[in-house]
């Protein structure tokens, strides 16, 4: 009776391919698109080099150090990775370069060495550090010089000579990555879409809820044992899905998992099992439409998704930090932290620690959902 | 109008999803707008990040190091433990940590290889500048050890300080010559509230998608469409009127949206750049609901308009640059994201507020050419959509008929 119960509800899923094409591949786009659209995002090849004027006065006539500086890092020199698009230009004609926007900013050489901009961002950044860093070494020339005239070539070429003095370590297992949050919020948001099946089985099983249900609600069979057999068959579908998920992420997207991928996946089934038992909670607890409790599952899902930082990843540390009680209890939230404490803590007990709560609430849903659809009764059908 | 009346009737028995819907869009927003505006643009940014200062020995070479780090770094109290450290990483308190190994200032100052090791947490863009800081400093010592070995160490860091505070100033230009000080920029402002409106591709959108498929599910059902064609009202007739009550749902989300967003953000009110906003958020509203029209009429199940409303409303937002600015997105991704409306109305709103790098202050003439431009290309994508819709609409009705 249990096997063809699970048969026959593995039947019915698949054959609402809208759905199940829909839950695999929305996760799938929206990684690609994730992929895609933070390729860039790190890299700094694309900013370099920066289209500058300076201003051709007497000034810069004259301060033959910072002529020479400015050649050295401007394209003209051939370097094929210059800071600067440098160009010589009179007063005037550098306002109509920044007014029409073919430049950034222009430099105007004087007694103060002045950067003029039209509005702050990154390129106007950098342009003020490069500059700053031209007044600052000649701050140090001056003072060196004066005491020890002798030296002026061997200072040049210390200067060159540049020292890193930094070597950067990983704290954890792998370095923070914010693309790493997004990556493993959407995981665990498309793992809660499961709420779905959940809600089908809801459905299904509670007599005046559907046909199918009535008819099912004919055979003898005991409600927990036709509850446990059908979920099980959306479980199964849904871990499918998300194993389609984890191996295009892991194999194409190349998203590093911390090496553990045993214990990602035992993390997935536990939140497939999970986002079920809470779509059957809310098809059983929730009174309302069919288009009411999918909207609650919507809602569920997305807010989860959005304090675990699928949106913006600062918002899982707000949430966190000033709502500790929230993310403590927001499955997606505790989801995606588990996936992320693989992949940056060395121990596993924050993982654990995760994955119990998880647990904890699968079995209040499913018994929940139970105590609310047994021995119920129905006058007519 | 009597499609346009049922169509309201349907809408009004999915009035409790809706509801639900509204307040966690508006939720997002305003959560959005309030959680520092745009945080993906201040990892570029020389404020002060949070970072720890670890050093295992004391010297006024490290003391030195720890005033030049605290100019431009906001050195949070913690100890030395890696666990503590670990989870301060982990959750974004500190953005970097430095750490001086000890015997740093003896193997310096001997010229012999010294490091300091840092680890980077998830804003590495802002620790850039915090590395360097440090690598300035000690860069700048160098040159005074070798060339000054008779200097006094005190001395040295002193001349190194005063070096350090040496910089170039930084002028906004204007348009009447008379250049204001980049310190006070009035426009920082405007750049919350373009995020605030930025965010509006994601959710309201999110919301026309997932209201009008739900709306329109009722309608797509083959026998009601059967139905329909028998009717003696031509369909082009009941399509628009379909259309109209859907945009009619539109726009009373739009003016919600709107609405609540200048109760909370008060002072915005009567600033000229407002209607701008609001008009772009309007052009918003008529291509999103094209955009649902036509997506509604893809899918006939009620569980994967979720879905497909992530799918579209989420993965256009990413690629547009709604939650990451345009500009640090390279300019492939752009090329490919401009085929979107979310585009356009991101960068419209950024051609408003005149931020974000790639455009030009608002008052040239040239960027109000731009402006119009970005507006009308919304336009066409909205009344694109439309036709398409309208076509499918007629052919579906055809089909099942």
């Amino acid at each position: 009776m249990i096997e063809r119960i699970f048969l026959y509800r593995l039947k019915t899923i698949l054959r609402d391919k809208e759905m199940v094409f829909w839950t695999i591949f929305f996760p799938i786009l929206l990684a690609s698109l994730f992929r895609i659209a933070f390729a860039n995002l790190g890299q700094t090849a694309e900013i370099f080099p920066i289209p500058t004027a300076v201003v051709d006065n007497e000034a810069f006539q004259a301060d033959s150090a910072f002529r020479e500086m400015l050649a050295a890092v401007s394209v003209d020199s051939g370097d094929s990775e210059a800071l600067l698009d440098l160009s010589r230009v009179s007063r005037e004609e550098a306002e109509e370069l920044l007014l029409d926007g073919s430049i950034y900013g222009f430099i105007v050489p004087g007694v103060e060495l002045q950067l003029i901009v039209d509005e702050s961002g990154l390129h106007q950044s950098i342009l003020g550090l490069l500059l700053d860093q031209y007044l600052q070494t000649s701050s140090t020339a001056g003072t060196v010089l004066s005491r020890n005239p002798a030296a002026a070539e061997d200072f040049m070429r210390e200067l060159e000579q540049r020292t890193s003095y930094i070597r950067t370590e990983a704290l954890g297992k792998n370095s923070p990555d914010r693309l790493f949050v997004f990556y493993f919020a959407l995981l665990a948001m498309a793992c809660f879409y499961g709420g779905y099946y959940g809600l089908i089985e809801a459905i299904d099983i509670q007599g005046n809820l559907s046909p199918r249900a009535a008819r099912i609600n004919m055979s003898p069979i005991h409600k927990l044992k036709a509850l446990l057999a059908s979920s099980s068959a959306a479980v199964c579908i849904h871990l499918c899905s998300q194993m389609v998920l984890l191996a295009f992420m892991h194999v194409i997207l190349k998203v590093r998992f911390g090496a553990q991928l045993p214990l990602v996946i035992l993390a997935t089934l536990v939140g497939s099992t999970l986002s079920i038992a809470l779509g059957i909670f809310i098809g059983t607890v929730v009174r309302g439409s069919e288009n009411f409790k999918s909207g609650i599952v919507t809602a569920v899902s997305m807010i989860g998704a959005l304090f675990a930082g699928l949106m913006l990843p600062e918002l899982k540390y707000i949430v966190s930090e000033r709502f500790p009680l929230i993310n403590r209890i927001n499955p997606v939230n505790l989801l995606a932290d588990a996936y992320y404490a693989l992949y940056f803590f060395e121990g596993f007990s924050r993982y654990s620690q995760n994955l119990l709560i998880l647990l904890l609430f699968t079995v209040f849903f499913t018994a929940a959902s139970y105590f609310f659809m047994r021995r119920r009764n129905y006058d007519s059908l | 109008m009597t499609v346009y009346k049922l169509s309201l009737k349907v809408m009004k028995s999915n009035i409790g999803p809706m509801t639900l819907f509204l307040g966690i869009f508006i939720g997002i927003s305003l959560l959005a707008a309030s959680s520092g505006g745009n945080t993906a643009e201040q990892l570029f940014t020389r404020s002060r990040v949070p970072i720890a200062f670890i050093a295992e020995e004391s010297s006024p070479l490290v003391a030195g190091l720890r005033t030049e780090v605290e100019k431009i770094a906001e050195i949070q109290p913690y100890d030395d433990d890696s666990e503590t450290l670990q989870e301060a990483i982990f959750y974004n308190r500190i953005s970097h940590i430095i750490r001086i190994p000890s015997g740093f200032t003896r193997a310096f100052l001997s010229g012999e290889e010294a490091e300091v090791i840092t680890y980077t947490g998830q804003s590495e863009g802002r620790a850039m500048y915090v590395d360097l800081a440090v690598e300035n400093y000690l860069n700048t010592l160098r040159l005074y050890r070798i060339f000054t070995p008779d200097m006094p160490l005190e001395e040295m860091i002193s001349h190194v300080h005063r070096d350090l505070e040496q910089s170039s100033e930084i002028r906004i230009y204007t348009d009447t010559a008379a250049s204001e000080s980049l310190t006070v920029d009035p426009r920082e402002n405007y750049f919350n509230y373009m995020v605030f409106f930025n965010y509006q591709a994601y959710s309201l959108f999110a919301i026309l998608i997932l209201g009008i498929s739900s709306n329109l599910l009722v309608f797509n059902s083959r026998l009601i469409r059967m139905r329909q064609v028998c009717s003696p009202l031509s369909s082009r007739k009941q399509s628009l009127q379909l259309f109209l009550a859907n945009f009619a749902f539109a726009l009373f989300c739009w003016m919600l949206m709107n609405g609540i967003s200048l109760i909370f953000i008060p002072e915005l009110l009567g600033t000229s750049r407002m209607y701008l906003l609001i008009a772009n958020s309007f052009f918003l509203c008529f291509w999103a609901s094209s955009i649902s029209f036509f997506v509604a009429h893809l899918t006939k199940s009620r569980n994967a308009i979720s879905a497909i409303t992530n799918v579209i409303a989420l993965g256009t937002s990413f690629l547009a640059g709604v939650f990451v600015p345009q500009y640090l997105l390279g300019s492939a991704v752009l090329r490919v994201a401009s085929f979107t409306p979310t585009y356009w109305f991101v960068l419209a709103n950024s051609q408003i507020a005149g931020a974000g790098g790639t455009v030009r202050s608002f008052s040239s003439l040239a960027s109000q050419k731009d402006l119009l431009a970005s507006f009308g290309i919304q336009i066409i994508f909205g009344l694109t959509f439309l036709a398409i819709a309208l076509v499918l609409r007629k052919k579906q009705a055809l089909a099942a008929a």
